[in-house]
């Protein structure tokens, strides 16, 4: 996570889609990636994805949108990589804490922050990201130092606004819709996609050195 | 114990402002404490940032002893082991960046002011419940003033200091003050990088003065 800096976040219904879209991104450059349990069916096109990723020995392939324990335990179970979630939930991290799995929990203020770490959390994401702002993350980095960020939630693939998350200090970004766009989906665009991600991957690389 | 909670709470909202400041060597922290009292300063935060803070701490002190009207408390304090350490080593008052009821605790057990950092309305009901006189607003930047005046109404009398990204401006502390802020918290604002490298104490307490003098006059609008 650390190394690539960004983390795609992404869910569709359609397996065939959610293959295409992680092809894509494993060849724009993603070694990390994020599908999301916001459907129905998530847990179905999560196993087959997770199956499809085999091909790719050095993909890692994690669930989002987790919100409780058994989720987290059913997805650990179905072979998830790693475990994200939008919201602060103690007994998540007692579910990856036990499967020795790592948990990332999504955080909005400094005492979150804290009773995240305080709970294990190696990596917190900052969500929703565009409310809280640069700002935030540039205010809170000398209060508790070696804190490790990843905003998720309105990060934009261009240098202007990852720059101003870098700088602030976060280790990667989380980003969906701004990369996976409504149009790039509907053409089934999958050369726009790849060329989005590497584009990203290397806006990012630049700004780090 | 030195002063009454409300001793505290009067002087902190009496003066509008409550700097804080750290420093990893004594001497430095020491003119820097005695020029604010000069200034004006009458309650001053030390922030446990550093490795050999609680040393600096317990240093600055002993010089407050010679100022009995000074209140030197210390902030980023994380925990509730920690907050006892530095209440024994005679602490006026304790501030946190985070809400941790651990140190709520510790705080009611040995009569001394906690003051935790809130940054949502649930937090700061929260901390209201478990005793917090006052509360303070970080990272207040992000927030807003606009936080603190839609707050307000929702939660009578509360008493917020507001500390991250505030500026000894008329413009910064009018629209905190307007909003409804109790006081606010300063920093890297008065203490800047420049002063701390060439030592410039007579600049310092000329900043602290025209700071002081803004919120007063902000607040008699």
């Amino acid at each position: 996570m650390r190394s690539s800096g960004m983390i795609p976040v992404f869910f569709n219904a359609d397996i065939e889609v959610a293959k295409a879209v992680l092809d894509a991104a494993y060849k724009g450059g993603v070694r990390v990636f994020e599908f999301t349990n916001r459907g129905e069916n998530a847990f179905q096109v999560f196993t087959q994805l997770i199956k499809h990723a085999a091909q790719y020995p050095d993909l890692m392939l994690g669930i989002g949108t987790i919100m409780n324990a058994e989720a987290t335990l059913k997805y650990i179970g179905a072979g998830a990589h790693f475990i994200v979630s939008p919201i602060l939930k103690a007994e998540m991290a007692t579910a990856c804490q036990k499967e020795n799995i790592l948990w990332i929990p999504g955080c909005a203020t400094l005492t979150e922050i804290v009773t995240a770490k305080d709970l294990g959390a190696k990596v917190i994401k900052i969500f929703p990201g565009s409310v809280l702002g640069p700002g935030f993350v540039s205010s809170i980095m000398p209060v508790v130092p070696g804190l490790q960020l990843m905003p998720t939630g309105g990060v934009e693939p261009t240098e202007a606004n990852l720059s101003a998350w870098f700088k602030a200090g976060v280790i990667c970004v989380g980003m969906g819709s701004q990369l996976f766009t409504k149009e790039i989906i509907e053409r089934k665009d999958w050369a726009r996609l790849q060329q989005n991600v590497s584009d990203a991957l290397a806006i990012i690389k630049t700004i780090r050195k | 114990m030195r002063f009454s909670k409300r001793e505290i709470v009067d002087v902190m909202i009496g003066a509008g402002i409550v700097p804080l400041f750290t420093h990893d060597n004594p001497d430095d922290a020491q003119q820097v404490l005695e020029t604010a009292y000069s200034g004006g300063i009458r309650v001053f935060e030390f922030t446990n940032r550093r490795e050999n803070s609680f040393e600096v701490f317990r240093h600055l002190l002993s010089v407050s002893r010679k100022y009995p009207d000074l209140m030197l408390g210390i902030g980023t304090i994380m925990d509730g082991a920690t907050t006892r350490k530095f209440i024994d080593a005679g602490a006026d008052f304790i501030i946190s960046p985070i809400l941790n009821l651990e140190m709520g605790g510790v705080c009611r057990d040995l009569d001394r002011l906690w003051i935790p950092g809130c940054a949502t309305l649930t937090e700061i009901v929260t901390a209201r419940n478990h005793g917090a006189e006052i509360i303070k607003l970080f990272p207040a930047s992000v927030l807003g003033p606009g936080f603190v005046s839609a707050i307000m109404p929702v939660v009578p009398d509360l008493r917020l200091m507001i500390t991250g990204g505030v500026e000894p401006t008329e413009q910064s502390l009018a629209a905190w003050f307007n909003a409804g802020a109790a006081c606010v918290g300063m920093g890297s604002q008065l203490f800047t990088k420049e002063i701390l490298a060439k030592k410039n104490w007579p600049l310092l307490k000329q900043k602290l003065e025209n700071a002081l003098t803004i919120a007063a006059q902000v607040r008699s609008k």
